[in-house]
């Protein structure tokens, strides 16, 4: 059996709209809650802690009830507090560019000595358009996939066109980088306003380094929208689904699988979690959150520490997932997750007891890929 | 009481030496990582610096087609660097390069209030507007924007991010569990800005920044960049290396600004100061001369053609510079090269030595000396009226750093030049700076 992967979702108080309600930890747009999970989470070995909500058209409309730090300052700050956990941070490839995007991460990158991944946000250009006051750059869904696919494509194609070799270091000749081995990409795709057969034409190369992982991690979700599905699977390194039980997740992990072959793929779970230390306890919490506001959406688990670990290894077994993504309901449940069930999957060898690498990639068990510019002229 | 310095820290990978990677203090291959700017960030803080900046490229630095041998011109995200020093610093500023011409207002406002927020008030902005005609074609765009074009979307954007920054009144997180309410709807003001460049509906999704704005930083010298810096800046990274240059630069921003509205004493002007440090000048003067030997003067050509925008790797390295020619290619020409040509022309420099005055510090102002004579130069720039204190710029890391925080700070607090420890814990603290009023 393969190895089981966890990863936490860390957003404000928690993922439950009332968390900010119930959470003893620092109320506010401030990193401390945060940075206090993120610790924790590091020492319970997850592999990656997630950073950044997908776009919610609906969020703010009425009542505000989340304070939504922007997850790329917010991932570069857990850089310094963490040193072996992935971190993972939304960034939306709507309105904007793929050489911010592949310079930025190729930055949290080398800062975190290889432990990123951008979770590649679509399907929001709808909610952000009257922030930016143009409308979304394109119309079906098969454009929209087109010009995300080529979006990420360009993002790849930036972060090699270092080769690994490039950085020559060599100070007797003074040669800092090999300049042949640094490649113009020359993609050309399209201009602004203008459709070429494509959305964007870039040059490049990128004025960073070939990140350490080679390229960071690609996670996205998995779409609501069947027909974007054969996109996702063929384009991300780890995918986020959002089934409401076993048998349809185990479903949608096959048909990933079976999209993604002969590409590695990562197929986690998304699961909100409310821990008790009884069963009763936590029914009890979940539904004094829910009276305050209605709970979010999804596979929800309320139970003990150790009732989830029988669900981790559960979904294990049944081959519903590589992994899954914990959502607390309320940050603070992290405490009892990490201390708590971690420690029993542990013991009974669900999950790993320590780093064996020092990548994200490592701890997913992804090889790290050549740049596609080796060699060449 | 006398006024006294501010300093900053400009991060880079190495040192601003372009050859300082090559010094054998350094290690290049651990430039790069959170514990090297982590390290340097710590030791600046040890120094009791007001902020540390990073700038901005959005194009690899390139010579006919292929990135430059010899430099470390890796160039990472500024953003990144800041909110990575962020959480393991307690009281330095940070400051953080983003271009207008090549972003939405909506996105940086947001970044920037986090990185506020994150770094519970110490961030700063260095707007820029992107002189490298390059960026171009790595953002889908043909042609780069013309300078005027890009001052006026600059001024635009900056005004959506204040703006924005000032929806949510300063007590509008309310944060009350017992009823439920986390803000107070009636005290955030969505914006609706309809303008040339932008059109922003909404209000921010975070409260206002713990310094209300982000403080606002510039440095460009050009007529447009000095009327913008009278509007916007309270900081500014300037790049004069002569004290009357740069009197006249600091006087030139000050007296444009009672008409936005503004106090002069409201803008801390700090030249960019690459000191290399002896403990006899004799000393310094040798460091200075070992590093310049290890500059390949293919490099420093290249540095002086880009600066210059005059292609001058076809003239012999030991004639003197063609400064009618390069006059005569009638480029527009910024202030600092400007003075560079004059002062070749005056003093009958080569190729090769402005090439070398380049490379070793991007054509900043350098000082070589003792600490004390050092200490002599920065109280004479401050006491004329010339800055308000410099963004120090060691000629290779940690090593210059260093020896910049064990001995020349000491000296300057010596002299009551420089705080001994920080008095308050924001940026607008450590500068001087008021907190803005919201601006509705």
């Amino acid at each position: 059996m393969s190895a089981l992967h966890l990863t936490v979702s860390l957003a404000g108080s928690g993922y439950h709209p009332a968390a900010w309600r119930v959470s003893r930890l620092p109320i506010g747009p401030n990193a401390a809650a945060i940075q206090f999970a993120a610790r924790a989470a590091e020492s319970g070995k997850l592999d990656a802690m997630l950073l950044g909500l997908p776009v919610d058209a609906s969020a703010g409309a009425d009542k505000v009830n989340a304070l939504p730090l922007d997850p790329l300052p917010l991932l570069g700050s857990l850089i310094g507090v963490t040193r072996r956990i992935g971190i993972a941070a939304a960034w939306t490839v709507d309105y904007t560019e793929p050489f911010h995007v592949a310079r930025v991460f190729a930055s949290l990158d080398h800062l975190s000595y290889g432990r990123t991944a951008w979770i590649a946000d679509m399907f929001g250009a709808e909610a952000l358009a009257p922030r930016i006051g143009r409308p979304p750059q394109t119309g079906d869904m098969a454009e929209y996939c087109e010009r995300a696919g080529e979006f990420i494509d360009v993002v790849k194609k930036l972060w090699d066109s270092w080769e690994d070799a490039a950085l020559a270091l060599d100070k007797a000749s003074g040669t800092f980088v090999e300049p042949d081995r640094v490649h113009p990409i020359h993609h050309e795709g399209g201009h602004e306003g203008g459709h070429e057969g494509g959305f964007f034409t870039v040059r490049g190369p990128l004025n960073v380094p070939r990140p350490p992982q080679g390229n960071p991690l690609v996670i996205l979700h998995d779409p609501t929208n069947p027909d974007a599905r054969p996109f996702a699977a063929a384009t991300a390194d780890v995918i986020l689904t959002s089934c409401d039980s076993l048998p349809r997740a185990r479903e949608r992990y096959c048909e990933l699988q079976a999209l993604a072959s002969p590409r590695p793929l990562r197929v986690l779970a998304n699961i909100g979690v409310t821990l008790g230390d009884t069963e009763a306890a936590a029914q009890r919490r979940a539904a004094e959150l829910d009276a305050m506001a209605p709970p979010p959406a999804g596979l929800r688990f309320v139970g003990t520490p150790e009732q989830l670990v029988e669900l981790l290894g559960l979904w294990q077994r049944e081959g519903a997932c590589d992994g899954l993504n914990v959502l607390p309901a309320v940050l603070d449940d992290i405490e009892p997750f990490i201390e708590q069930a971690i420690p029993l999957a542990q013991r009974g060898g669900l999950f790993r007891s320590d780093y064996t690498g020092a990548s994200l990639r490592e701890h997913f068990g992804l090889t790290r890929p050549a740049s596609r510019y080796e060699g060449a002229a | 009481m006398t006024r006294q310095l501010h300093l900053g820290l400009f991060t880079y990978p190495g040192g601003h030496h372009i050859a300082g990677w090559r010094h054998p203090a350094v290690n290049p291959a651990e430039t790069i990582g959170i514990d090297y700017y982590g390290r340097l960030a710590r030791t600046a803080e040890r120094g009791k610096f007001d902020l540390l900046f990073v700038g901005d490229m959005l194009a690899a630095r390139e010579r006919d087609g292929k990135v430059i041998r010899e430099g470390g011109l890796n160039n990472i995200d500024s953003i990144s660097i800041c909110s990575a020093i962020s959480a393991v610093t307690e009281c330095l500023g940070m400051v953080a390069t983003l271009s207008t011409t090549y972003n939405e207002p909506y996105f940086i406002a947001e970044r920037f209030a986090s990185l506020d927020h994150i770094s519970r008030g110490r961030a700063g902005w260095n707007v820029v507007t992107t002189s490298n005609d390059d960026a171009a074609y790595n953002f889908s765009r043909k042609t780069h924007m013309e300078k005027t074009l890009r001052y006026e979307r600059a001024k635009e954007f900056v005004d959506v991010c204040t703006a924005l920054w000032d929806s949510w009144d300063d007590d509008a997180l309310v944060a009350d569990a017992r009823s439920g309410v986390l803000a107070d709807r009636d005290k955030i003001h969505p914006i609706d800005h309809r303008g040339r460049f932008f059109s922003v509906r909404g209000a921010s999704q975070l409260p206002r920044p713990p310094q209300g704005w982000p403080v606002l930083v510039q440095a460009g010298g050009s007529p447009a960049g000095i009327e913008f810096a009278a509007m916007i800046s309270e900081a500014i990274f300037a790049a004069q290396s002569k004290l009357d240059e740069a009197r006249a630069f600091r006087a030139a921003v000050q007296e444009r600004m009672p008409k936005y509205g503004r106090s002069p004493d409201s803008v801390k002007v700090l030249p960019g100061l690459s000191p290399i440090l002896g403990s006899t000048e004799a000393e310094a003067r040798r460091k200075d001369a070992e590093l310049d030997e290890l500059i390949l003067p293919s490099v420093g050509v290249w540095m002086l053609s880009d600066l210059m925008r005059f292609r001058l790797y076809d003239y012999a390295l030991d004639a003197a510079l063609p400064v009618d020619d390069i006059r005569a290619s009638g480029r527009a020409f910024t202030p600092r090269v400007v003075s560079l040509l004059d002062h070749a022309e005056r003093v009958g420099l080569t190729v090769r030595d402005c090439a070398t005055l380049v490379a070793k510090s991007r054509s900043h102002g350098t000082f070589v000396g003792t600490v004390e004579q050092l200490a002599d130069h920065m109280q004479l720039w401050l006491e004329s009226g010339a800055c308000d204190g410099f963004n120090i710029m060691p000629a290779y890391f940690p090593d210059e750093l260093d020896l910049f925080v064990d001995a020349a700070v000491p000296e300057l607090q010596r002299r009551g030049l420089f705080r001994r420890d920080y008095a308050g814990t924001t940026l607008r603290d450590h500068l001087g700076l008021a907190r803005p009023l919201p601006r509705r």
